[in-house]
């Protein structure tokens, strides 16, 4: 965990002292939504609050802007902030919205952490940010787009951590029996912790389950395949 | 009465009752005359107007077309005191017999012929034609006309011995007709009431259901495309049943008939001793007397039987049925066979060994190893693999299952479009039927991530230029991937962000597929031979084949080198209907086979 949080903490060191391209950032007018959000906070569920925007970003030397979908959660409770961006076509709209849709939260301690399943891969985005409001996140969320405008508008920024289901779950769970389907996949169900780990439950296209353990690093420590009345 | 002749009388009628003789003339008229009687027949015809007795007379005498000649005289009956002639025909041979069914009247010739004359209109009879091989002293019975040689002065007539022809429709036909066979163990099929038809069980495939071909094959009442097939393995000697129907039931059995189904190149299936009841139908079984071939794969499209029943030495033609038979070099593998699938492993036939069957199979999925057949099934409604014609399918595109096999999912799948899946394993249970056995193989992206099938072009200035690797970006349509699809809807001229499909590399009736980035793909391999077995396919050969795009692969590199233009991914800041896509790299190639099948189970992949 340590060195997971040396590295978010190394993030925002580089986020602030890269010298990447300063570029302009304008919120599309009327993009801007509030609403509460339904996470798992230190086991049981709680409402937090969720804030999403799209916003351009024109890059020095770039012919035309670019798109992208901000969304940010923040805790009052603890002031625990997280957010994402999203790169996004010309007039496409709901990214945000389907991103967290297909997200699980979980608030554990001074970390608000994020599991998401894409195109076969789980993805784990953990922050430790605390802000005392959300529109204080929400600037410093403005400062970073700007200074790593370049960064961000090519999808490099990025504090995911990929974890490879496929080397331990067979394919024959995350794929549609028979079928290449990449969109077809398992989807994430539950995400608890049991003796200091973290548990996954995944759900998959064939009508089984899978139970997922991470460590603090989010590195898989052990995993199984098992009917779906038995992954509760 | 009878037709003795005394000079200047030809014509004589007796009452047997009064034993007294009622009238003696010579009939003659302006349409000719009777001089000498031959034979005579009496009886009723239907004229156009009236029933009429009449008396035929066979002899001699005179007619408008001949002074002089063998004639047939048509005497009026109706007072027997008073015999009145109707009409006169001149006859084109020697005259022995006459018989009378209906308004026809039948002349026996001394050689061996009859000739057949209406009387419909008694003042002009007509000649309908010859009978060969019947003549001489004729007799009527149930439709079927008997003769024999009984020529004065002639012993060794060729008519001699009783010959028979057939009259009217024939006595019977065949109404349908069921394959069995010798040796070969029929299997009743889970969910069955019974076998079916022939020595392999044969599930005909249609759109939404495929039924288990039973007995009986064939149908008097079928158009000829209705009849169904049958299948046996090389060796395998065709038994047949038939049902035969009557078309005049006769009053007492007849005995001792001979059926025959004769088949050019397979000898005759003899029924003897046989016994026509006095029913409606009757059936009839018995056995090719030659096998099948032996070690080779054989159509017959169709197999004709011709039908004949024998009574004594006349033999009658009574019908022929057709129906296709395939045959194959071994037996199957599968209990299950469809009818496509039987289609595509023996429609090219006269394979002789593994090897041939394969290729003869192969043959029907690829064109020599580069590109698609364009499959169909057989009724010849194409198989698309993600079809791509006026009615894109994409991933609605049924796949199969990895266990059981079982390509009726494609079969009868009503937009007739597949997956790789359902194409390898309709491959796969076609070289099953001969016996031949392969894995399925599982590709995939070594590093986890999908792959782009070619063909594309990539942009020269990509949306994500300074990454290493990942730089292209695929924007698929958006409502694409929200229904959880990729390119169906399809993007405008084909444009996917960075790249561009193109219709270079088709599929199975598809220019190009509907689909090109997977998560996976399915192809076939060859399988060592069994101890004392000829290998399937030269072992220096590729040994990797591809039913979906009719290719061939020597390993999972010339795998990526043949069909791999990117490997794709998606990370967590692309938009859902985003991916990154980078090119495969010389020499650190990214494909991994995983042999289904296998010992080590499905998810042992190699290299």
């Amino acid at each position: 965990m340590l060195s997971m949080r040396l590295l978010i903490t190394i993030v925002f060191v580089i986020m602030t002292c890269h010298g990447s391209l300063s570029g302009q950032v304008r919120v599309t007018k009327g993009s801007s939504q509030k609403q509460s959000r339904l996470v798992t906070k230190e086991g049981l569920s709680a409402q937090i609050e969720q804030r999403s925007f799209q916003a351009s970003i024109a890059i020095p030397g770039s012919t035309k802007p670019h798109q992208i979908d901000v969304v940010m959660l923040y805790d009052p409770g603890s002031g625990l902030f997280w957010w994402h961006y999203l790169l996004v076509e010309p007039g496409q709209t709901g990214e945000a919205d389907r991103f967290v849709a297909n997200s699980t939260f979980n608030i554990l301690g001074p970390r608000l952490v994020c599991f998401t399943f894409r195109a076969g891969s789980l993805w784990v985005g953990e922050s430790t940010a605390h802000y005392s409001s959300l529109p204080e996140g929400q600037s410093k969320v403005m400062d970073t787009i700007r200074n790593r405008s370049g960064e961000i508008s090519s999808g490099t920024l990025s504090v995911f951590h990929k974890v490879d289901l496929g080397r331990t779950l067979p394919f024959t769970f995350y794929e549609l029996n028979g079928n290449s389907n990449p969109l077809i996949q398992p989807k994430l169900r539950a995400v608890s912790r049991l003796n200091g780990e973290w548990r996954l439950i995944l759900d998959g296209p064939n009508g089984d389950s899978a139970i997922v353990q991470l460590n603090d690093k989010y590195e898989e420590t052990g995993s199984k395949v098992v009917s779906r009345e038995q992954a509760r | 009465m009878g037709a003795p002749t005394a000079p200047g009388v030809s014509f004589i009628v007796a009452d047997p009752n009064s034993q007294a003789i009622v009238s003696k003339s010579t009939p003659q008229s302006a349409a000719g005359s009777l001089q000498r009687g031959v034979a005579l027949a009496l009886g009723p015809i239907q004229t156009s107007t009236a029933a009429k007795n009449i008396a035929a007379v066979a002899g001699y005498g005179t007619a408008v077309s001949c002074g002089g000649c063998a004639v047939l005289a048509v005497i009026d009956m109706t007072d027997p005191t008073k015999p009145q002639p109707l009409g006169f025909a001149g006859l084109s041979d020697v005259p022995t017999d006459v018989v009378l069914k209906g308004n026809t009247a039948i002349v026996g010739y001394s050689t061996n012929t009859s000739e057949l004359f209406d009387l419909t209109n008694p003042v002009s009879p007509v000649s309908l034609g010859m009978i060969q091989g019947v003549g001489g002293r004729l007799f009527v019975y149930n439709s079927m006309l008997f003769s024999t040689g009984a020529v004065p002065g002639v012993p060794a007539s060729p008519l001699g011995g009783v010959h028979i022809a057939q009259l009217d429709t024939p006595p019977v036909a065949v109404k349908s007709v069921s394959f069995t066979g010798t040796n070969c163990p029929q299997v009743t099929p889970p969910g069955e009431s019974g076998p079916g038809a022939g020595c392999i069980n044969i599930f005909n495939d249609t759109v939404g259901a495929a039924n288990l071909i039973k007995n009986p094959v064939w149908l008097a009442s079928n158009v000829d495309s209705a009849n169904l097939p049958v299948a046996y393995v090389q060796g395998q000697t065709i038994s047949l049943t038939a049902t035969l129907a009557s078309s005049q039931v006769p009053t007492i059995p007849i005995n001792n008939v001979t059926i025959t189904g004769q088949v050019a190149g397979l000898g005759n299936c003899t029924a003897t001793g046989q016994t026509i009841p006095v029913q409606p139908t009757f059936t009839v079984s018995c056995t090719m007397d030659a096998a099948l071939p032996a070690n080779k794969t054989k159509f017959y499209n169709p197999l004709v039987i011709n039908w004949s029943y024998t009574i004594g030495t006349a033999t009658t033609f009574i019908g022929i049925t057709k129906n296709q038979v395939y045959v194959t070099l071994a037996q199957p593998l599968q209990d299950k066979v469809y009818r496509t699938t039987l289609n595509l492993a023996i429609a090219k036939d006269k394979a002789t060994d593994r090897p041939s069957a394969f290729q003869n199979t192969w043959s029907q999925f690829s064109i020599d190893g580069t590109g698609p057949a364009n499959l169909q099934t057989w009724y010849g409604q194409p198989l698309f693999y993600y079809r791509n014609d006026s009615h894109p399918v994409g991933f609605a595109s049924v796949a199969c299952p990895l266990s059981p096999l079982d390509e009726g999912i494609l079969l009868e799948a009503a937009n007739s479009s597949g997956q790789c899946t359902t194409f390898a394993v309709l491959f796969m249970e076609a070289l099953r039927v001969n016996g031949i056995d392969s894995h399925e193989i599982r590709i995939k992206g070594a590093d986890g991530t999908g792959f782009l099938v070619k063909d594309w072009s990539f942009s020269r200035s990509p949306f994500f230029s300074t990454e290493p690797l990942f730089k292209w970006k695929l924007v698929a349509n958006q409502q694409a991937t929200d229904n959880r699809d990729l390119m169906i809807p399809a993007q405008v001229n084909g444009v996917y962000g960075d790249l561009t499909s193109l219709g270079t590399v088709p599929g199975q009736n598809s220019v190009p597929p509907s689909e090109k980035a997977f998560s996976s793909h399915f192809i076939v391999m060859v399988l060592p031979p069994a101890s004392g077995q000829l290998p399937a396919v030269d072992p220096s050969a590729d040994q990797y084949f591809d039913p979906s795009y009719g290719l061939t692969y020597k390993n999972a590199d010339n795998f990526e080198v043949k069909a791999v233009d990117g490997y794709w991914a998606q990370f967590p800041s692309d938009a859902s209907n985003v991916f990154r896509v980078r090119k495969p790299i010389a020499n650190s190639p990214n494909i991994s086979f995983c042999d289904l099948n296998g010992p080590g189970g499905p998810s042992v992949c190699f290299p």
